[in-house]
């Protein structure tokens, strides 16, 4: 597994590298499940709850085009807010009950797209990266065609969406 | 009717909340007159949140993957109790097989018979060369003796002698171990086996007819009467020689049957009967037997307590 040094952790967020998480993963694992059994969670939700996080902030980070931050003490902190939320008994930002079944349809008409416009979407509505920097990372000519491609993949996808749920 | 790239494009600034001042206001102002706009924009936002979604279960997954990590399939109390019913029972299992150290076939012969050995074998080593570990025999007390009679099978009764032959072939002795080392456990041997005509020497006859006319009268009077039949004292012994290995010397007899161990000469035996009660000569000794359901020693009679008539 390819090592990251503090720097690279971050640059290669920014760049959207998905291998980063491989690595984060494996650091952070140990010490999350350790601190999920201090508080009393089984083993066998420890996953999950830890990929949720690991998501968030990566998503977060992603979006926030962040310079310099240090990720352990940013992690375990999101980490631990999760944990306490899930003592709690509830759940973040995750929405009310009404509009997390329409959500969800929406999410898996997404998936059913081909890998490379689901890519597309991905990068310009969950990592808000520009058009130019669209254009750069899918080799279009220039930020237009950039747009006019995320455009023609936004109107698929709401035919797709219109069709799953009967919207007229 | 597909959105237009300009329309989208406001939406997706209003969803952001980039939008401000008069734009905002204006488009504040038409969400509330336009119901198509209005619905289009609840549609965008729904789409907007189901690319996120779906972005953020693709990293969770991403994630699950990299752990590598699977529900198990046993519940964790099953696998405890599971660990303890084997730690129990494996912790059974050495208490009987390695713990006592009361030797048997079964131990000896146990999966765990190589921790003894090796035990053997590092006592030998302390105790020094004069110690034979190929050997080891079991002492048999005189119970085990009884034990080990008792299982021999009854012969039948006739006067034959048996030569002991095929008892013989039965294994005296026990083989434990067949590569590192030879545990021999001796037991008990029949030397043989024959019927022995018990030699009446009451002496009087008179006293003898009085007795069968009796008994005559309590046959024909039974069970009308139901009086007290005379036992009949057998006139012949089935007597079997064991030799020990140990030399125990003792005996066992029952109705007519006769166990002896530790008579080395087998010919030299005689029995006689005086006044109901049996006698044994054997190399000019006198020994009274008596009934006894375990084993007892030989006693020796004194010349003084040696009847007349045998003498």
């Amino acid at each position: 597994m390819k090592r990251f040094s503090k720097h690279e952790i971050i640059s290669e967020i920014n760049n959207g590298n998905e291998e980063v998480l491989v690595y984060l993963s494996g650091k952070y694992f140990p010490t999350a499940r350790r601190l999920m059994r201090i508080r009393g969670f089984r083993d066998d939700v420890t996953p999950e709850i830890f990929s949720e996080v690991l998501a968030k902030v990566y998503s977060g980070l992603r979006s926030q085009d962040a310079v310099h931050f240090e990720f352990e003490p940013y992690f375990l902190s999101k980490l631990n807010e999760e944990i306490k939320s899930r003592k709690e008994g509830r759940q973040m930002n995750h929405g009310d009950g009404l509009t997390a079944q329409p959500e969800a349809v929406s999410a898996k008409c997404v998936q059913i797209m081909d890998e490379e416009t689901q890519q597309l979407l991905y990068s310009r509505v969950a990592e808000n990266l520009s058009y130019e920097r669209i254009a750069e990372k899918f080799q279009f000519s220039n930020a237009v065609i950039a747009q006019y491609e995320v455009n023609k993949a936004l109107n698929q996808l709401e035919g797709i969406v219109k069709l799953r749920m009967n919207i007229s | 009717m597909d959105t237009s790239i300009q329309e989208r494009h406001l939406i997706e600034r209003y969803l952001q909340q980039e939008l401000s001042g008069i734009e905002l206001e204006s488009f504040n102002e038409r969400l509330k007159e336009d119901e198509n706009f209005k619905r289009q924009v609840e549609l965008q936002k729904l789409i907007y949140s189901g690319i996120q979604k779906a972005h953020h279960e693709k990293l969770k997954g991403i994630i699950f993957a990299s752990l590598n990590y699977r529900k198990p399939v046993v519940p964790f109390a099953l696998k405890m109790i599971v660990t303890f019913l084997v730690v129990t029972g494996v912790g059974i299992t050495l208490w009987f097989y390695t713990g006592t150290d009361s030797g048997n076939k079964e131990q000896a012969k146990s999966w765990f018979a190589f921790l003894k050995n090796v035990k053997t074998d590092s006592e030998s080593q302390h105790e020094g060369p004069k110690m034979k570990p190929e050997t080891k025999t079991k002492f048999i007390e005189p119970h085990d003796t009884t034990a080990l009679a008792d299982a021999v099978p009854q012969p039948s009764n006739d006067s034959t002698i048996r030569s002991n032959a095929d008892l013989n072939a039965a294994p005296d002795s026990v083989t434990i171990g067949d590569k590192e080392e030879n545990i021999v456990v001796k037991q008990d041997q029949l030397l043989i086996s024959s019927t022995l005509t018990v030699e009446d020497k009451s002496g009087e006859n008179e006293p003898q007819k009085d007795e069968s006319l009796a008994n005559e009268a309590v046959q024909k009077l039974n069970p009308g009467a139901d009086l007290p039949v005379p036992e009949n004292v057998p006139s012949s012994f089935l007597v079997e020689f064991w030799v020990s290995p140990i030399n125990y010397k003792g005996y066992k007899m029952s109705k007519n049957k006769l166990i002896l161990f530790g008579i080395e000469e087998p010919d030299a035996v005689k029995l006689y009967r005086v006044r109901n009660e049996l006698y044994m000569v054997y190399l000019k000794d006198f020994y009274r037997l008596d009934n006894s359901f375990d084993f007892v020693s030989y006693q020796k009679l004194k010349d003084s307590e040696i009847p007349l008539a045998i003498r």
